[in-house]
């Protein structure tokens, strides 16, 4: 698999320790932009400022507060934090398989390719199980000092590994406590033909981004034309030789 | 250590190590050097005249360290010309005066390649008898872009009736002088002044200059150091040598000179070497003289 993997660790069930590397299936390719000076262009850098005093307050003088009400805090140091800390592991623990379609897309979160490790046997056995029986093991591990539940789960001959939400993060429907709207069958008939005039196959790639697509286009032009922040400007601004005269006899005078 | 003896105008000289290189990757031994600087003595001696000089010496060549001196060296010849002058807190100090060529030789012999001075001669040190806009491009620009700032501030000095005339750093940048020679004219009035244009300038042509000294405004623009124009400092002297891996000269250029050259697009054509600096003076004369006598009024000030 090309590209670096960004974690290592075992999946571990029965008496299955298969090593695999994870690699992350998600690229963010957004365009960005820095923050400058509009008069020089000169890079901005973020400072966390005092909301009494008004003035920077570096790094060392810094601490971690919970606020409990408003403007109460409870102060935790970085070592109590390390004791919150989960303890280091490579385990990738697989503790029940469900049905695939089970799991609610809402706990959907990050996806990780896993790239058989040296002596992965049995790899190719469990993605061909897993894809056999619709199935996917529910497990949870730690990686760089977070625990994780995820789904693994195989496509084609890989596995891959879905980082679920926690319970708690998801906001259940229930709880949003909708209306409810009777359907009737023929309402539902009138719903499904439309469906199906409309179905075909899943194909992503169809639908580009086209605010970023646009982004894009503009900045490419600029770089091709107009000067931008980025360019070292090498063109004089036409500014009129009489203007200049004009403000700075203005500034002269003002400093006689 | 090796000596010779000369004698100029009556005065005897001893100078040592005559063989030594001190620009080793070009080849410039210190008898070079002197006759480089006797060379061009008649050139530049009337803009040493009666200035507080502070020596710049490479005893072990310009590739080694270097040590300014402001106080002129005791182990001094009795008929070294001196100035006294007050320096901060009252103390006294004796400074050397390159007024003859024995000086100028004495003080070459004592490896001070680059020769800097003062804006005001000692008779008058709160007077200024010139203006300068020192052109330093930061990091990304260079001495195409000083002279395109050059010769905007040409074109508006000259508007407001004021000469102006050009010399190349001798490193990445240009000087730009205008010649007061008036004793009404104070330090005040040149910082004042320059310090009005750079910010102008500034304004008007944001992405080609900053009237700025911190780097991170430098970038890819030209500072105009117009802080240059104060009693305390010197700038480098027009025909001085600077210490670089060839034998530079900070060489006057007239405008048409300046613009036919930039318009060729290659830095290193505004680099004058020694040689060339000579034979330019000889056939063209001092193209700085206007600096020594021409009177020039601020308007507005």
């Amino acid at each position: 698999m090309a590209g670096k993997a960004i974690w290592k660790g075992y999946i571990n069930f029965g008496e299955v320790n298969l090593p695999v590397k994870l690699h992350t299936a998600i690229k963010e390719e957004r365009v960005q932009f820095h923050l400058l000076h509009r008069r020089d262009h000169v890079k901005l850098r973020q400072q966390m400022i005092c909301a009494y005093e008004k003035k920077p307050v570096p790094l060392e003088a810094q601490v971690r507060g919970f606020e409990v009400e408003e403007g109460k805090y409870i102060i935790v140091d970085p070592a109590e934090l390390e004791q919150a800390e989960p303890e280091s592991s490579r385990i990738i623990e697989v503790h029940d398989f469900v049905k695939t379609e089970q799991i609610d897309p809402v706990f959907l979160e990050h996806v990780y390719y896993l790239e058989p490790d040296v002596n992965a046997k049995g790899y190719n056995a469990l993605a061909g199980a897993l894809i056999e029986m619709n199935a996917a093991g529910i497990c949870t591990w730690t990686m760089r000092k977070r625990t994780y539940l995820g789904a693994l789960q195989a496509s084609g001959n890989i596995l891959r590994l879905t980082a679920l939400r926690h319970t708690d993060e998801v906001i259940s429907v229930k709880s949003l406590k909708l209306r409810k709207i009777p359907l009737s069958e023929k309402e539902l008939k009138i719903g499904s033909d439309l469906i199906n005039q409309l179905t075909a196959p899943f194909q992503p790639h169809k639908f580009e981004d086209e605010h970023q697509k646009k982004l894009r286009n503009l900045i490419d032009k600029k770089a091709r034309g107009e000067k931008i922040a980025i360019l070292r400007p090498r063109r004089l601004k036409p500014t009129a030789p009489d203007k200049l005269l004009q403000t700075l006899e203005v500034s002269l005078k003002k400093v006689a | 250590m090796s000596r010779t003896f000369v004698e100029i105008a009556g005065k005897r000289l001893s100078l040592s190590n005559l063989e030594k290189d001190l620009y080793p990757s070009y080849g410039f031994t210190k008898a070079h050097i002197l006759e480089y600087y006797r060379r061009i003595a008649p050139f530049i001696l009337p803009h040493l005249k009666d200035r507080a000089l502070t020596l710049k010496r490479y005893p072990d060549g310009v590739e080694k360290e270097y040590f300014f001196e402001k106080r002129c060296p005791s182990h001094r010849p009795d008929w070294v010309k001196t100035a006294e002058l007050r320096h901060n807190e009252g103390e006294k100090m004796k400074v050397c005066l390159i007024n003859n060529l024995e000086m100028l030789i004495w003080v070459e012999n004592l490896a001070s390649l680059e020769l800097h001075v003062p804006l005001a001669r000692t008779g008058s040190p709160e007077t200024p008898d010139s203006m300068v806009f020192d052109l330093d491009p930061g990091d990304g620009a260079d001495i195409l872009d000083c002279a395109k700032v050059a010769f905007i501030l040409r074109d508006l000095l000259s508007k407001l009736k004021l000469m102006s005339y050009v010399k190349t750093s001798g490193k990445k940048g240009l000087h730009v002088y205008v010649p007061l020679n008036r004793k009404e004219t104070t330090f005040e009035d040149t910082k004042k002044f320059s310090k009005v244009v750079a910010e102008v300038m500034q304004k008007n042509y944001p992405d080609l200059v900053t009237a700025k000294m911190a780097k991170e405004y430098r970038k890819a623009k030209v500072f105009i150091n117009w802080a240059q124009n104060d009693s305390k400092k010197t700038m480098v002297c027009v025909y001085s040598l600077r210490a670089r891996e060839k034998p530079i000269v900070s060489c006057p250029l007239e405008w048409k000179e300046l613009e036919r050259l930039a318009g060729q697009g290659a830095p290193e054509k505004l680099q004058v070497l020694h040689s060339e600096a000579v034979s330019r003076a000889e056939k063209q004369g001092d193209l700085f003289r206007a600096l020594l006598v021409k009177k020039q009024k601020f308007p507005y000030l």
